[in-house]
């Protein structure tokens, strides 16, 4: 079962491995430095109008620390035949478990420093927390996080009615409870409970497990949808094949449709506006790099920045427009309808060429929102047209044509 | 002369599937490609509807190949293939109106004829649905209804008879006997000899990549005498596939 749990993870990890490679390709690392140092501005900014006074904010980070132990599960690694496989092995599952359990744990234990540490320099400045304070704050965190995913390892086993339902429930609500004292009473009273809840749930889970079974079919679903959940964040980024892209008729959007020409030459831009409309896969990524985009440059708004990131962001989404062209080339009538060969590619122009226009818009509208003088929105105005054109005359005619 | 296959050698590879086939379909005639799996049905289905080009020989539709005028040629043609092949992001009527446009139909005409054959297969109340989520021979049906939609001289249809009902069936048939009527060509492949026995004018028997032998089914009767009374029979014979009873 050691072996196991050995062979999985790696396995697993090689994977994600596989795929964060994909997702840390150029392009994103540039965007992610931009996309981070804003951020970082803005938190920054941010900072600089808050005043010791504002006390609210303390309840702000308790519940932002509160929420942030929602973040890391059990990877548990199951996959649907071990109902079959190792079924006659139930027992043997708990040392299978307890690795998992370890392996989640690290993961999970980093992410919450990250998030402690976020909440750090609000502190400082609001509650005027010591050294020694913060430290006893990030065991309190620690040792909630450990009794949460404690709480996670006992529900993988079939429990009686009653804790199943309350268990995770009654956890959440005592974090709560103990962050609050934290942050308005003493920092040590909140290390000292969040201690006892850890050490508590640990004791109650090693009495719960030996006289139950495991709960398979919960625990592979849960699984799997963890998985669905890491492969649909790589799918912002790239092609994952476990992520099928969905069809939704979005009848709503049908009036967009109108205004297209119909005619044979246009045969092609008929699919695709409809194909680009009511698939999710496509449309999700525009929509989604748009909308980040839209909302940094109206945060950003002013100066050389600004700009950079309007091109790449613009970039982002053309270049992964691209694949969408041969979309339907697995569909056998798009080989052997009477169409002359160069319209397929000219009606894919005009469909890039509309979506590009329509993010270049929304951009400007953002840096004109926040307030950038007006001579940069014409700036960008210009940039956007030069970038456009160059995308979809020339890059996607070499890269496509 | 509607479809004139003439020496064709042709595959996926280097190493062609079809040895020197020559065929042809005259208008108005029903043919029928009868071959086990494998045989090379298919391949030469992908060579006359321009999926593969052909190593050797040429294919002609009404005296134009792919290469010559492929536009002139793609408008002649009709394809129904064996699984129905839909855009999963259309809708039924949808998928006809890209077929309309696709073939540049008149679309008041076309939709005229689109409706009764909508009628004849009982799709009519389902214009606004996605096909792709039918059952298969629904979808089948709806690569009938687009196909007979487009005015083509000659009609490809691949296996039609299996996931059809009944009444589909029968309705097809009747379909292929009008646009022969009409003085269009029809090749056909199908594993179902005894209904291709009934309808088909003539038989291409296709057995290694090689043209077995051709003609009506009372050609090739009096040329096999021995061979049996059904093309079933025969056509196990010919293929050398008898097993000991």
């Amino acid at each position: 079962m050691n072996e196991l749990y050995r062979q999985r993870r790696q396995r697993h990890l090689r994977q994600m491995l596989h795929y964060l490679r994909l997702v840390f390709n150029d392009h994103f690392v540039i965007a992610l430095m931009f996309f981070v140092g804003g951020l970082g501005l803005a938190y920054s900014n941010w900072l600089k109008t808050v005043s010791p006074r504002d006390t609210w904010i303390i309840l702000v980070v308790g519940l932002i620390l509160w929420l942030g132990l929602a973040i890391g599960r059990i990877a548990t690694l199951l996959e649907p035949a071990d109902t079959v496989f190792l079924l006659p092995r139930e027992h043997d599952l708990h040392a299978y478990l307890v690795h998992a359990w370890h392996y989640s744990w690290w993961l999970a234990q980093a992410v919450q420093v990250i998030v402690v540490g976020l909440t750090v320099p609000i502190l400082m400045l609001v509650d005027q927390l010591s050294g020694v304070s913060l430290l006893a704050l990030l065991v309190t965190q620690l040792a909630l996080k450990d009794s949460e995913l404690t709480v996670r390892v006992t529900r993988l086993y079939r429990l009686p009615q009653a804790p199943a339902r309350w268990l995770g429930m009654a956890n959440a609500g005592l974090a709560l409870v103990i962050l609050a004292l934290s942050l308005l009473v003493s920092p040590w009273l909140g290390a000292v409970l969040a201690l006892i809840l850890a050490g508590g749930q640990r004791w109650w889970h090693n009495q719960v497990w030996p006289h139950t079974v495991v709960a398979w079919q919960a625990d592979i679903k849960s699984e799997a949808n963890r998985m669905l959940g890491i492969y649909r964040f790589f799918n912002l980024f790239t092609d994952v094949p476990m992520v099928q892209g969905s069809v939704k008729r979005r009848k709503y959007l049908d009036w967009l449709l109108r205004w297209l020409p119909r005619d044979q030459t246009h045969a092609f831009g008929y699919l695709f506006t409809r194909g680009m409309l009511r698939g999710t896969e496509f449309s999700g990524l525009v929509t989604r790099l748009t909308v980040i985009g839209a909302i940094l440059l109206y945060f950003i708004g002013h100066g050389w920045l600004a700009i950079g990131l309007d091109v790449i962001f613009i970039y982002l989404i053309g270049f992964q427009l691209l694949p969408f062209y041969k979309r339907y080339d697995n569909i056998v009538f798009t080989h052997i309808y009477p169409l002359a060969a160069p319209l397929k590619f000219k009606n894919f122009q005009r469909l890039l060429t509309v979506i590009l226009s329509t993010t270049g818009i929304i951009f400007l509208i953002a840096v004109w929102l926040s307030n950038a003088p007006l001579a940069q929105v014409g700036i960008l105005l210009v940039v956007n047209a030069i970038e456009i054109y160059l995308l979809v005359a020339w890059y996607a005619k070499m890269r496509l044509a | 002369m509607a479809l004139a296959v003439s020496h064709l050698v042709g595959g996926y590879s280097q190493i062609p599937v079809l040895k020197d086939i020559s065929f042809d379909v005259q208008p108005g005639e029903l043919v029928g490609l009868i071959g086990l799996n494998g045989a090379g049905k298919s391949t030469t289905i992908n060579h006359i509807i321009g999926l593969l080009t052909p190593m050797k020989g040429s294919i002609k539709l009404n005296g134009v190949t792919l290469a010559s005028d492929p536009q002139q040629y793609k408008q002649q043609l009709a394809y129904i293939p064996e699984t129905p092949i839909l855009y999963e992001e259309l809708t039924l009527k949808e998928h006809l109106e890209m077929t309309m446009l696709a073939y540049g139909l008149d679309q008041t005409a076309a939709w005229k004829r689109a409706h009764e054959l909508l009628t004849i297969f009982r799709l009519d109340n389902k214009l606004d649905w996605f096909p792709a989520n039918f059952s298969k021979g629904m979808k089948q049906k709806v690569m009938i209804v687009c196909a007979f939609l487009t005015n083509a001289k000659l009609f490809i249809i691949d296996e039609p008879f299996l996931g059809l009902d009944p009444l589909a069936v029968h309705d097809l048939l009747h379909l292929i006997e009008t646009v022969k009527k009409q003085g269009a060509s029809v090749l056909m492949s199908t594993h179902v000899l005894d209904t291709a026995e009934k309808f088909c004018d003539r038989f291409v028997l296709l057995h290694a990549g090689e043209i077995q032998t051709q003609g009506t089914f009372d050609e090739i009767k009096a040329h096999y005498p021995d061979a049996g009374d059904s093309l079933n029979d025969i056509y196990l014979t010919l293929t050398g596939v008898t097993r000991d009873e």
